[in-house]
């Protein structure tokens, strides 16, 4: 029992010794980055057109409903009233 | 001298006779109020003859309707005692009658055209006009009975049968006003055969027949109260025949010295309209604008100064009465449209019976305050307060009704603003102007009919030529690129 004791204690050490010794890694990016918008390039097909445009349609001319005087209905009927 | 001197005391002996008879009146009508000898209905019938003799009017009204609201029958004395009282003391104070009192009675004539103006007034028309056939042509009630149906008919969509009715109303009044003896009776006769030729062009107009409608308007003379008032309806018989020019002629008028107190929201919106036909853009946007800054503000102020005094039962009274010039402080409308309710027949007939229900009550306040004088007087501080508040309605009804007329008005002012913007809009869209570099009036554009006269405007108003302008403006509807 004791033998296996010991063996697990040598073992535990010899690991984590093995961990400190690895190498350590440094990342470098560049320091400007130029994108050429010009020179991108897109897959696919162009559906819309290049240019601006309103499509022509009737122009819808508003007129609205004027007073119209059909009849004296009312000013007859108050006149009938105010005459006694 | 002698000849004078008997003519004055023949002229004293009938006045003491009448002053005489008409105490006797009275007493007789004591007796008959403390008797018991007679029945309610009989004391009351009795006593409308008693307080008719000695010339209460107002107080023998009184007594008829409580006669006939207790009695089943009535005699040919009574209904010609009745007939009087309707023209002495007026035939609103029967109006209260209920129906079935007046259906009782319908068959009689002078019952039956109150029944027939209680119905109209309610918009009972069709009983109204039924009412209304009971009245006979030897009737003095006859051109107003005829002037009544006419109406209805015309309302009903009967034209011809309508103009039946105006032409007979315009025939009794004529022989009516012929045979009149007093001047006020004339000119009541006067003004009922003005209204039925008014009815005529209405009701020619409404068929779109505006060619005859103003023939029917000519025939109303400039001296004539309701003259002022048909150069409105006028004005829209020739906007509807396209004659645009006569038509803001026509409407001007109401801007002369001598008509400034007709101001009517609606002829305002005809100009517009007018100038609007014409293409006259910019016209019509002036009178748009200036409808909006003045007239729609002076009503805003002329509301806040009627509305304090909206539960008043005299505030509007003592404003028909106040000086023009106490008015015209208060608010240019209050002005303009006192002078228009003084001149309404219906103003002139209510204040008229007040003044003879007052003397009536002043009279009767000198007799010793027996029961029956007690009694009467009550009944007639009641009638003279009621009349009174009857012209208070009408004035506060007409300054209310002219409040909401600049309100609808200002609706359609704005409708006309609207189209102006969507009419440029339009023009701009397609890229084209109206021809607007030519001149503001012409000669050529006067439509001028053989019996007219032409005098050019030398920018002053005079009477006799008041009503009869036209412009001379050439419309502007044409387009260029």
């Amino acid at each position: 029992m004791k033998t296996m004791i010991y063996i697990c204690i040598a073992a535990t050490i010899c690991l984590s010794s093995s961990a400190f010794c690895e190498e350590k890694i440094i990342y470098k990016y560049k320091k400007y980055e130029r994108f050429d918008l010009g020179n991108l390039q897109i897959k696919g097909k162009i559906i819309a057109p290049g240019d601006l445009s309103i499509k022509d349609r009737k122009h819808m001319k508003l007129r609205r409903k004027l007073y119209e005087k059909d009849n004296f209905n009312k000013e007859c009927i108050t006149d009938v009233r105010n005459v006694r | 001298m002698k000849k004078y001197l008997i003519i004055l005391a023949i002229c004293f002996l009938g006045l003491h006779l009448m002053i005489v008879d008409a105490n006797a009146s009275i007493s007789r009508a004591h007796k008959i109020y403390n008797s018991n000898k007679f029945s309610t209905p009989t004391k009351y019938r009795l006593m409308t003859y008693e307080f008719y003799k000695s010339k209460y009017y107002f107080l023998a009204s009184i007594f008829a309707k409580e006669f006939l609201r207790r009695t089943k029958k009535v005699d040919d004395k009574f209904l010609k005692v009745f007939g009087r009282l309707i023209i002495k003391s007026g035939s609103e104070i029967f109006i209260d009658l209920e129906y079935d009192v007046l259906n009782k009675f319908k068959r009689f004539k002078q019952i039956s055209f109150i029944l027939g103006i209680k119905y109209f007034r309610d918009q009972e028309y069709k009983g109204a006009y039924r009412a209304l056939q009971y009245i006979p042509k030897k009737s003095p009630f006859y051109p107003e009975a005829n002037l009544t149906q006419g109406t209805i008919l015309d309302l009903l969509g009967y034209h011809k049968r309508s103009i039946y009715k105006y032409t007979a109303c315009q025939k009794a009044a004529k022989k009516l006003q012929d045979n009149a003896s007093h001047p006020k009776q004339q000119r009541y006769y006067m003004i009922i055969n003005e209204t039925c030729t008014i009815h005529v062009a209405r009701s020619f107009y409404k068929k779109k027949n505006y060619e005859k409608a103003l023939e029917m308007y000519d025939q109303i003379t400039k001296e004539s109260y309701l003259w002022p008032t048909i150069l409105l309806e006028k004005a829209w018989s020739n906007y509807y025949l396209e004659n645009y020019n006569r038509s803001l002629g026509l409407l001007v008028t109401y801007k002369s010295p001598l008509l400034k107190s007709y101001f009517f929201p609606e002829g305002e919106v005809l100009t517009a309209l007018s100038y609007l036909k014409l293409c006259l853009w910019d016209d019509a946007y002036y009178v748009i604008k200036q409808y909006y800054k003045v007239y729609s503000a002076r009503s805003i102020h002329l509301k806040k100064i009627l509305q304090k005094h909206e539960t008043s039962k005299s505030f509007y009274y003592k404003l028909v009465f106040a000086p023009l010039e106490y008015n015209e402080k208060q608010n240019p409308f209050v002005r303009n449209l006192v002078t228009q309710i003084r001149k309404k027949i219906k103003f002139g007939l209510d204040y008229t019976y007040l003044k003879r229900a007052k003397n009536e009550l002043k009279h009767l306040k000198r007799f010793k305050k027996t029961k029956l004088i007690k009694f009467a007087t009550q009944l007639l501080t009641g009638l003279v307060k009621f009349q009174s508040e009857s012209i208070n309605h009408f004035a506060q009804k007409s300054m209310f009704n002219f409040i909401n007329d600049i309100h609808t008005y200002s609706y359609e002012m704005f409708s006309i603003y609207l189209d102006i913007i969507a009419r440029k809009r339009t023009l701009l869209y397609e890229n084209k102007n109206l021809v607007s570099d030519r001149s503001r009036g012409s000669l050529e554009e006067v439509n001028i009919r053989t019996s007219h006269d032409f005098w050019n405007f030398e920018g002053a108003f005079w009477a006799d030529e008041l009503g009869e302008y036209s412009f001379g403006l050439k419309s502007n509807c044409e387009t260029a690129k």
